[in-house]
């Protein structure tokens, strides 16, 4: 009887305690990735964005799902993660895509004789960002 | 139930408890998404993030062991995730380099442009100095021949442009209006001035003083016209010079000598520099 009632406590405290919290370095790391994505201009490339606000929905179903479920929480979690990567990944995409088109339209003009053209384009530091 | 129902009944209980999971949907979108990627820009621009990417989809093929369907999903989603962002990547690095190709011809076309026009701006730089040095020789020329020229008539710079004035007497003898030799010499020497000078002159007789008005009037003029013919015979242009008939009223003064006072001379008006226009006609 004595072995019955102390299994019930533990059980009973088990379920106060609720469910463990959602995995602190994977949270950090999708949570680092979507800031990362954002800064770079996550929000302003169409295809980067819809990954990013699908990163930040997966963060928060990953934070539902963890009562019930904290295994497939943490595999939202990574999925999160995943998401902002690509997201941050096809924002660059689109720097590049840009940088091409005004570089393109620089020898262009040039070819035309437009004399704008001549004025030297921007450095670049060492990630290829103009100065 | 027989003894033999019951080992097939265990017998189907057993395989059907290792029967692991084959696939799922999601799993073979990952590995049809892999495969295209392997083709595509990731393939050859960035083979590494392809391997990492390929790595996913090993934990996804791996996670098929769990039998749950939804590790194997959650798994092929990032696997599909990561394959997606390898091609990405494989693109980005196809762009940049486009990028630095574009933008080295840019660098050597702007070259190109800026030799050609410094090479257009040395000739044009040649070029003025040789009409500088063109210039210079003609000015020098005509200082020279204005020099010459002043030895032996009277040059003046007047409102209405240059005046040279040679006295009749060195040029006709008294009454006539046929050029005397010397006096061709001296004409000779006004023509190579105008020649240099390249500005139009008319030619005008003052008569004599002395003697009746208006014979030396009517003299003036055929002197005016002789002189001017002269100089068009020594190469001075029809169109650079005109006679013009002596005015009534003696336009400019005459030095005050006996020689002018008798024959009096014959003024050679070159127009103001900037002018060279016809004679007469602005």
């Amino acid at each position: 009887m004595r072995r019955w009632t102390a299994g019930a406590l533990v059980a009973f405290g088990w379920a106060c305690a609720g469910a463990p919290p959602l995995p602190a370095d994977k949270l950090a790391q999708a949570e680092a990735e979507v800031r990362a994505a954002q800064e770079i201009g996550g929000e302003r490339a169409p295809q980067a964005k819809v990954h990013l606000q699908a990163a930040r929905e997966s963060i928060e179903s990953a934070r539902e799902t963890n009562n019930s479920d904290p295994e497939a929480a943490a595999r939202k979690l990574e999925i999160a993660r995943a998401q902002a990567e690509l997201a941050n990944v096809l924002a660059r995409e689109q720097l590049a895509r840009t940088e091409a088109e005004q570089a393109h339209a620089r020898l262009d003009a040039l070819r035309r004789g437009t004399p704008d053209a001549l004025v030297p384009e921007p450095t670049r530091d060492a990630g290829g960002r103009a100065r | 139930m027989t003894r033999t129902t019951l080992v097939l009944l265990l017998g189907s209980t057993l395989s059907a408890g290792c029967a692991h999971l084959q696939s799922t949907g999601r799993l073979d979108e990952a590995r049809a998404t892999y495969e295209k990627a392997q083709q595509g820009p990731a393939g050859a621009s960035s083979p590494a993030d392809l391997a990492t990417a390929k790595k996913f989809l090993d934990v996804a093929e791996k996670g098929l062991e769990t039998g749950d369907p939804k590790v194997v999903d959650d798994r092929a989603t990032i696997a599909i995730l990561k394959i997606q962002a390898a091609e990405a990547l494989g693109r980005t690095h196809e762009l940049a380099a486009e990028r630095d190709r574009t933008l080295q011809a840019l660098g050597a076309t702007r070259q190109q442009l800026l030799d050609e026009a410094q090479q257009r701006l040395a000739l044009t730089r040649v070029e003025l100095e040789k009409e500088k040095a063109a210039r210079d020789a003609a000015e020098a020329r005509l200082a020279e021949s204005k020099a010459v020229l002043a030895r032996e008539a009277q040059i003046r710079e007047l409102s209405e442009g240059t005046v040279i004035t040679l006295p009749g007497g060195q040029l006709f003898r008294q009454g006539q209006a046929e050029l005397l030799p010397s006096g061709k010499d001296r004409l000779s020497r006004v023509a190579d001035y105008l020649k240099s000078a390249s500005r139009s002159a008319r030619v005008q007789a003052q008569p004599p003083k002395k003697g009746s008005r208006k014979a030396a009037l009517t003299l003036s003029g055929k002197r005016a016209e002789s002189v001017r013919d002269f100089l068009v015979g020594e190469g001075v242009t029809a169109r650079q010079i005109i006679a013009e008939p002596p005015t009534a009223t003696p336009t400019r003064t005459l030095p005050n000598s006996p020689e002018f006072a008798t024959n009096g001379a014959v003024d050679i008006v070159l127009e103001p520099a900037r002018g060279g226009g016809t004679p007469g006609k602005p």
